[in-house]
């Protein structure tokens, strides 16, 4: 009867989403219920999810926490918000310009993004993983080297995520994996797993956050990418700080 | 500089209440930091049901960490998250209110929820299986059988209304009030230890 009085831990976005299509095991699903009886929070964010159910909602959660991150440094926060204006008002006179610009700024976006964007190539990446060879044995790792390898972004994005599920703290291949589901069309996981890096591997966080900026461009989610890059002019290394700034320049 | 990765180690086994005090006398927004960040989806999809629009969400979520900032410090909260969904719906409400949309006023004011009782882990807590079987015994007949079927026979809630044909929103309400009140009987016999 432990369940009935110990503290238990607030649900995840993973067990909100299985417990609404019903995808959990008993244990899980008590684990669930239980929680529900004491916790207000998670049942009114159970109750959001299940009046309006939607599977992409950890890019949001993703970002959001990266946001929260930084707003230990308040000058970041009322950058951002500056930024965010400054974007808001762009966006309205874009509007007002017509439909010619605004399509012509939607297609300089994306040749922007194909002008910068590049995947590190397969043999730096294989390098990457030889000195870790504990991990390279792993067979999802290594097939999704193989089709890194191959050019097949998609595929090695598949059997990266494969991978993670059992090695969710390998954030180096959570870096390739961000780097794959982009190259292979899919920004919005991209940004959900680069996002991940950025906040827990510091050693990471420049080359994440470079490519997390791709992403939001990808996206054309231009307020975001810019938050980033200023960000990583300001606290990156030369190297990606020098990217960052040339990038910015380029988007303004 | 600051590197999250760290801070995320060092912060997050501390309970709310240990973070909010210590947000309280230091003013370091890392702790409120780790102690929002630990409810950013509930929070976000909270405001996704009012708000409607993922954008419009995600910078309500933002407003609603900017607001607690500067609130919180003064604040006295027995119960972070059962007090932060009331704050939640207040902002959205409000933030409707202004753009002139229409809010419903029925069904839509969280009440401000009882405080739960203090925890105990069930390792050091004194008290046998028997009595908790008579503070069971206490409690209303509808409680006291959703009670059994949900804790000792593992029924979902769904499961328990099948069995006792009461209305799945009623097996909840019984839950919940049920729960509450035997961990309150529970505390008092503690108490009287």
């Amino acid at each position: 009867m432990k369940e009935l009085t110990a503290h238990t831990a607030c649900l995840s976005l993973e067990e909100i989403q299985h417990y609404a299509k019903d995808r959990l095991d008993e244990a899980a699903r008590f684990r669930v219920e239980n929680h529900l009886l004491d916790c207000a929070l998670c049942r009114a964010a159970l109750d959001s999810y299940m009046a309006n159910p939607d599977e992409t909602l950890g890019a949001d959660v993703a970002l959001l926490q990266q946001q929260i991150q930084s707003a230990v440094r308040p000058k970041i926060i009322t950058m951002k918000r500056n930024r965010f204006n400054s974007v808001a008002a762009a966006v309205a006179l874009l509007v007002l310009a017509g439909a010619a610009a605004a399509y012509w700024q939607h297609t300089r976006y994306d040749r922007l993004y194909a002008s910068v964007f590049s995947a590190p190539k397969a043999n730096e990446v294989i390098a990457m993983r030889s000195e870790n060879g504990v991990q390279k044995a792993d067979p999802d790792l290594q097939e999704a080297l193989d089709w890194y390898k191959a050019g097949d972004f998609a595929a090695a994005s598949q059997s990266f995520d494969r991978y993670l599920q059992g090695h969710p703290d390998d954030f180096q291949a959570g870096l390739y994996a961000g780097i794959a589901a982009l190259s292979g069309g899919y920004p919005e996981k991209a940004i959900e797993q680069l996002t991940a890096v950025s906040i827990n591997d510091p050693q990471l966080f420049d080359e994440a956050n470079w490519y997390l900026a791709l992403a939001f461009l990808k996206q054309k989610k231009l307020a975001d990418a810019k938050a980033i890059l200023e960000n990583l002019v300001q606290q990156a290394e030369p190297v990606f700080a020098g990217k960052a700034k040339g990038l910015l320049e380029r988007l303004e | 500089m600051f590197i999250p990765g760290i801070r995320q180690q060092a912060l997050q086994d501390w309970s709310d209440e240990r973070l909010v005090k210590a947000f309280g006398e230091t003013g370091e927004q890392q702790y409120f930091t780790e102690l929002f960040g630990r409810y950013t989806m509930q929070v976000f999809l909270i405001c996704k049901q009012y708000l409607g629009e993922r954008e419009d969400s995600r910078d309500m979520v933002m407003r609603i960490f900017s607001k607690l900032l500067e609130i919180l410090p003064g604040a006295e909260i027995r119960n972070f998250r059962n007090w932060l969904p009331v704050v939640v719906q207040h902002e959205c409400l409000n933030h409707l209110r202004k753009q002139g949309r229409y809010v419903p006023l029925m069904d839509t004011e969280m009440p401000m929820l009882e405080e739960e009782p203090e925890f105990y882990p069930a390792a050091e807590m004194p008290i046998g299986e028997s009595e908790i079987i008579a503070a069971l015994a206490q409690l209303d007949e509808a409680q006291r059988v959703c009670l059994n079927l949900f804790f000792f026979k593992k029924m979902s809630y769904r499961q328990v209304s099948g069995q006792t044909g009461f209305p799945l929103n009623e097996v909840k309400s019984y839950l919940q009030n049920g729960k509450r009140q035997l961990k309150k009987q529970l505390l008092n016999l503690i108490a009287t230890k």
